[in-house]
């Protein structure tokens, strides 16, 4: 390979070079009488300069991945707290903290998983709230805060979800409570 | 007159109620795309001409829309639960309610086999004609979830209701066993120890009932 060829390569080749680089690089083109000595020790310092920039990329890039999972974590943690309790008649209050929250509605297989079937009302404690009258079973439920399915952190989670997304479960026995 | 009013306003406030009703327990597939619900149609369709309740395909399938499943994910969780109905009501007979069909699905959908549940289903002749055998059918499929063995859960079970056990002393069972799991204990050892505790409880209550056989 010519020393001419190996220049080109050095422009193809990613990561592009910095401006002081290829500035350097480019002056070689000029046909003037330079040592091979002397270019084979700028190619090395070049090849040299590279393999700093490539570790720099990859350490940002592992920088950056490791804030992005960081964020991801953060965000599928729960934030809200919620409390199921089954009363007299199998009436089930569900409640869940979301002070910041717009809306809240319940979401499950008692309602069609319709998400504006049963809104809960919010109070002043930024606790939202509703009571739900259900038949003895198990249910499988979630909450859609603002849109966003969340599910209750208290409750037990459903062992046959066939979607990936997990959802809450409550027990109605017979004649009312768990 | 004022008679005929209130008349009206009772009516009124009955179709209200009604609607609300309705509008909190039905599907809307309105928003479904055109191919996933006629696909959903098809199975629920099926099942309904095998007397099989479809509104908890519809629901199954609502799930896994809300939960941006794609299609093929959704039909193959429909299909898998209309199969797991249909072989409770194999198990369960046809006088099983709507309830105690997915209460039983439930169990199958754990790996219990028709036999089995169909065995243990017979201990329903043990509970007053009027109760229920959803709680027992519920406890059972989570048992089996939380890693029970069929032979332990079935056992623990069968023993509980021939002895009288009620919803109440179930679904404690279920919490106690699921908490001492949670703990560490083997699923089998607690399901024994909790059966045991709860059997010698109602030996108590009932004294003359024969001994319980052991499990």
């Amino acid at each position: 390979m010519s020393d001419r060829e190996t220049f080109n390569d050095i422009f193809d080749e990613d990561p592009p070079l910095s401006p002081a680089l290829a500035s350097a690089i480019e002056s070689l083109r000029v046909d003037e009488p330079v040592s091979a000595e002397w270019r084979q020790s700028l190619i090395a310092g070049v090849e040299s300069a590279r393999r700093t920039q490539r570790f720099q990329r990859r350490l940002i890039g592992a920088a950056g991945l490791a804030a992005a999972a960081a964020v991801c974590a953060v965000l599928a943690r729960p934030s809200n707290r919620g409390v199921i309790s089954v009363g007299n008649a199998n009436t089930v209050h569900f409640e869940i903290e979301a002070p910041a929250a717009r809306s809240v509605s319940l979401v499950g297989d008692f309602d069609g998983w319709n998400p504006g079937a049963m809104p809960l009302r919010k109070r002043g404690n930024g606790a939202w709230v509703v009571d739900v009258h259900l038949p003895p079973g198990r249910h499988a439920f979630a909450f859609s805060v603002d849109g966003r399915l969340t599910i209750d952190p208290t409750a037990a989670l459903s062992a046959d979800d066939n979607f990936g997304v997990p959802s809450s479960v409550v027990v109605v026995k017979g004649e009312g409570g768990e | 007159m004022l008679r005929s009013r209130l008349t009206m306003v009772v009516f009124g406030l009955t179709l209200a109620v009604a609607s609300v009703r309705a509008q909190a327990t039905s599907v809307s597939t309105a928003q479904w795309p055109a191919a996933l619900r006629e696909r959903v149609d098809r199975i629920a369709d099926s099942a309904k001409a095998q007397r099989l309740p479809t509104e908890p395909l519809y629901a199954k399938a609502a799930e896994g829309v809300l939960k941006g499943a794609d299609d093929a994910r959704i039909v193959q969780a429909v299909t898998r639960l209309s199969q797991d109905l249909r072989e409770a009501r194999a198990a369960l007979g046809p006088g099983a309610t709507d309830a105690e069909l997915v209460a039983g699905a439930s169990v199958v959908h754990s790996g219990m086999d028709v036999p089995t549940l169909r065995k243990f289903f017979s201990t329903h002749d043990a509970r007053p004609q009027s109760e229920s055998f959803v709680m027992p059918l519920v406890v059972l499929s989570d048992l089996l979830a939380r890693r029970v063995t069929q032979d332990v859960a079935t056992a623990s079970l069968s023993n509980l209701l021939e002895h009288g056990a009620k919803d109440a002393e179930l679904t404690s069972l279920r919490r106690d066993i699921e908490r001492d799991i949670s703990g560490g204990q083997s699923p089998d050892v607690a399901a024994r120890l909790r059966t045991d505790a709860v059997l010698a409880t109602l030996s108590t209550a009932n004294r003359g009932v024969r001994r319980p056989p052991s499990i």
